[in-house]
């Protein structure tokens, strides 16, 4: 089995693993098997590939890349690479839905719109401090981003539960296993994430200097959907 | 974050800004100097820079490269734009800049260079914030003789900080040189 055959049955392979570790605790066996499938997937999928796997046309996924609905990276000479985590949760929507009572049509248009109802609902002023006045370019870019962090994080927090918890978990252990985190910051996150849900609010929500150190190198933020992400961008300046 | 990871940042930010000259600071900017860095040096999985020409154009990085992007949730590093306000090393630092030609991305008609913080421009600046892990890393940098403690030293006195601060730094590069000195049975680390 090569080429795009291939690629199709990894992620296949990968959407089913998912779905077991969700009905698990948190395995490191279960999860180094994932990343290696991942690895050989090459952590994206293409434009053509998600089409496929979503059950929808080119035509339909372009038009979400354009929109913003579902991120994409625009990688050297022109290909158009879909992080593998956002086409994975758009599968979920799509077999949950065709797995229900009343299977639709439109598979992928509820999961849509509620990413863009949450993303319309945050008000960045209400996560953090806000420069008053602010234009572009106004205020220390450093501390900019930290403030960013925390709004990221203080907008996931509601919505925090254990399944993200252990996917945040899983991770952490593939950047440890990658060496992409360092390995005090990937001990702090193991310990935080196996804790009560809570705790872990308090944490992530917390405007200290120990809470932004942390958050640099924090796996939930990618939980974040590009419009969340692009609105609170905007509003914090 | 290894180097061809490096230069896979300051690559994408020039597609993104439209500009080659990318000045990179933060500990990150190690990497402009030298390959072979212990690994405490280049930890860190995200980068932090601006456009040389344009610095509030760093804002599009962000979007684009930050936390949380589809760039970081594909590649599983990212990019912090800041400004030269951020960088509190010694009065010269935009001079003593290292350059480091990067390769373009695969059909990109762009020439990037990084700018990388002289390095011990860059411990000064750490020594400024004084964080532990801002000391951990001086400290690392200093035994691997990368950075030199009379040259530190000299710098202070151009730190844009106040007299307290800088005297605050000194005692702490004092500090970390006796400190190596012990380890080393009593040599200098220069």
């Amino acid at each position: 089995m090569k080429g795009p055959e291939r690629k199709r049955w990894l992620f296949e392979q990968i959407a089913l693993l998912r779905r077991a570790e969700r009905a698990l605790s948190p395995n490191r066996d279960i999860a180094a098997v994932r990343a290696a499938l991942e690895r050989e997937l090459g952590g994206g999928v293409s434009p053509a590939l998600a089409a496929a796997v979503l059950g929808v046309s080119r035509t339909t996924i372009a038009r979400w890349i354009a929109s913003g609905d579902i991120p994409a990276v625009e990688e050297g000479g022109g290909r158009v690479v879909l992080p593998l985590r956002s086409v994975l949760e758009l599968h979920d929507a799509v077999v949950e839905v065709r797995e229900g009572a009343a299977p639709r049509q439109h598979v992928l248009e509820p999961a849509l719109k509620a990413a863009r109802r949450r993303a319309a609902e945050i008000e960045p002023s209400a996560l953090v401090a806000v420069t008053a006045g602010a234009g572009r370019g106004s205020g220390d870019p450093h501390a900019r981003a930290a403030r960013r962090s925390l709004a990221y994080h203080r907008a996931l927090a509601p919505r925090l539960d254990r399944a993200m918890a252990d996917d945040a978990l899983r991770t952490v252990w593939a950047w440890r296993s990658d060496g992409r985190i360092h390995p005090a910051w990937a001990d702090r996150w193991e310990q935080l994430l196996v804790g009560p849900l809570d705790q872990i609010r308090a944490v992530i929500t917390a405007d200290t200097p120990d809470a932004a150190d942390l958050r640099q190198s924090s796996p939930l933020v990618l939980h974040l959907s590009g419009p969340e992400r692009r609105r609170i961008i905007e509003g914090v300046r | 974050m290894r180097r061809e990871h490096f230069e896979h940042l300051v690559a994408a930010a020039a597609e993104i800004t439209g500009l080659d000259d990318l000045v990179v600071i933060g500990s990150q900017a190690m990497l402009g100097s030298r390959t072979d860095l212990p690994q405490l040096l280049v930890d860190s999985m995200e980068v932090d820079l601006y456009p040389r020409a344009e610095p509030l154009k760093a804002d599009d990085i962000d979007g684009v490269l930050g936390d949380g992007s589809s760039f970081h949730e594909l590649h599983g590093y990212s990019a912090h734009g800041v400004g030269p306000e951020t960088a509190k090393a010694p009065r010269g630092w935009q001079e003593r800049l290292v350059r480091v030609p990067v390769p373009p991305r695969g059909g990109s008609q762009r020439s990037p260079v990084a700018w990388c913080l002289e390095p011990h421009d860059l411990v000064l600046s750490k020594c400024v914030a004084g964080r532990e892990r801002d000391l951990a890393y001086a400290t690392e940098a200093l035994r691997a003789g990368i950075v030199e403690l009379a040259t530190l030293m000299a710098r202070t006195d151009d730190l844009p900080v106040g007299e307290v601060a800088r005297e605050r730094v000194r005692t702490l590069i004092r500090g970390l040189g006796a400190q190596l000195e012990r380890e080393s049975g009593g040599a200098s680390p220069a």
